[in-house]
């Protein structure tokens, strides 16, 4: 059985430069979110993190910090160069984000 | 007074047998001294679209539907002449980027993003929950906020709610069409800058509002009711858009010595930008009268044809500074004002010596 993996994600830039963080753990995924990072985690899809967009403006760069007993791994994404796979999860963190920022 | 030794005939003679540049140069002079002097521009437009023929073209907008997805561009909705849409987003977008297009068009003398016309594409209705507006390097990008959200959970509108979001977002292809300030640090920072002040000038040349009268706000309407604040950013008073329990408060500086030295949103440029954007504000509060007829015009030129990629803060100064004196004269009041805007923000204006009408001329005949 694996270790329960903890989760910090944080979304920055866009128009409004206001950043968008939440911190969550493994459990609180669904199921298919919690497949998906570890598919990706396995695969070391995070590792080929992209470099920072250099065409247009106002686009948001995304920083996930994996932490795994104690090992610490963070991957950063700009919005324009996300594979598919890693897009869904990141997705699904933003609108976990979003609400959770109402409800806090 | 403006260009005191280039009478206009002899701008005419320029922009009938100059070079490209040399022909912009003058064009712009003529209609800036056109408007000076409260005439119409037919002369100058008749010129323009003489020597110019791209420039006869008429604006071409696009509005594209995404359906929700991040594809781009999506589903053609409405294209120029069309009628009004169902939709009011394809509305607003529609609309806005005619706003936009008309400013840059009938004040400065510009044909578009590109300056010859390149047609004016927006998508809207982008992704899932999507709060935010871009620019990809093509076109414009709109989403629809927090639409996915229950209602009461709402924080962000649709963005093109805002016409000075639109005018931003068209501005940034403006700017990597010309100075293309790279997008981090002082440059970045400045990048927004343009990008909020022709986004502010659009919005208040729309309402007709003279300085005074206009709220220098940035994204007003675009929080919902549930948000205390105002707008995203203020360049009348930069770090006072919002303050709220849950977005936390506008970090904007308004003064070099809160400067914000970070790594994130490539360096602060949406932070930062509170201090380029004051020093316009308060140039244009100087100068009075409609901010986008001289101080607005000064910054356009200081864009197209005064900075460089790497610009920073203080090449911004000292470029306005020197394009203030090409247009209104050296120690005119409106490059007083220009020094005074830099001066507020914590920057003074030194070094370059404003070169007066006749080094302006010999630069104009390239000499
Ligand atoms: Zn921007």
């Amino acid at each position: 059985m694996n270790t329960p993996l903890k989760i910090r994600f944080e979304r920055r830039g866009g128009f409004t430069g206001i950043p968008l963080r939440i911190h969550l753990e493994e459990k609180d995924l669904p199921i298919e979110a919690q497949m998906r990072l570890r598919e990706l985690l396995q695969a070391h899809a995070l590792e080929r993190h992209s470099r920072p967009s250099t065409v247009g403006a106002d686009r948001f760069t995304y920083h996930l910090t994996v932490i795994n007993e104690d090992q610490e791994h963070t991957f950063e994404f700009s919005e324009s160069e996300m594979s598919e796979e890693v897009r869904s999860l990141v997705e699904y963190l933003s609108q976990a984000a979003r609400r959770a920022r109402r409800l806090s | 007074m403006l260009y005191c030794i280039i009478p206009p005939y002899m701008l005419k003679q320029i922009a009938l047998n100059g070079s490209p540049a040399q022909k912009n140069f003058a064009l712009n002079a003529l209609n800036l001294t056109a408007q000076l002097y409260g005439q119409r521009l037919t002369f100058a437009e008749a010129l323009r679209d003489l020597i110019r023929p791209e420039l006869a073209a008429e604006k071409y907008r696009a509005v594209y539907h995404a359906d929700f997805t991040e594809t781009l561009p999506g589903r053609l909705v409405r294209k120029e002449g069309d009628p009004p849409a169902e939709d009011i987003a394809v509305n607003e977008a529609y609309e806005g980027a005619g706003l936009t297009y008309d400013l840059f068009h009938d004040v400065y003398g510009r044909n578009s993003i590109d300056g010859h016309g390149m047609h004016l594409n927006s998508t809207v209705h982008y992704g899932r929950g999507y709060d935010n507006a871009f620019w990809n390097g093509q076109q414009m990008v709109y989403g629809d906020g927090d639409e996915d959200l229950p209602p009461e959970e709402r924080l962000f509108n649709r963005f093109t709610a805002s016409l000075d979001v639109i005018g931003h977002e068209l501005t940034h292809g403006i700017t990597q069409h010309e100075a293309n300030l790279v997008y981090f640090g002082q440059s970045g920072a400045l990048n927004e800058s343009f990008s909020d002040i022709f986004g502010s000038l659009v919005k208040q040349r729309a309402r007709s509002q003279s300085v005074g009268e206009a709220d220098w706000i940035i994204g007003e309407g675009l929080f919902t009711p549930h948000v205390h604040g105002v707008g995203i950013r203020s360049l009348k008073a930069p770090g006072t858009a919002y303050d709220d329990p849950i977005l936390g408060k506008d970090p904007q500086p308004a003064h070099m010595r809160d400067y914000v030295e970070t790594s994130e949103d490539n360096g602060g440029v949406h932070i930062n930008s509170g201090i380029p954007n004051h020093a316009f504000y308060v140039t244009a509060r100087e100068i009075g009268g409609y901010a986008w007829e001289k101080a607005g015009q000064i910054w356009y030129r200081a864009l197209t044809s005064g900075l460089t990629a790497l610009a920073d803060f203080k090449a911004a100064a000292a470029v306005t500074y020197r394009i203030a004196g090409e247009l209104f004269g050296n120690g005119s009041l409106e490059q007083q004002a220009v020094r005074k805007g830099w001066q507020e923000v914590g920057l003074t204006v030194d070094g370059e010596q404003a070169s007066g009408c006749l080094p302006a001329l010999l630069h104009l005949l390239g000499k």
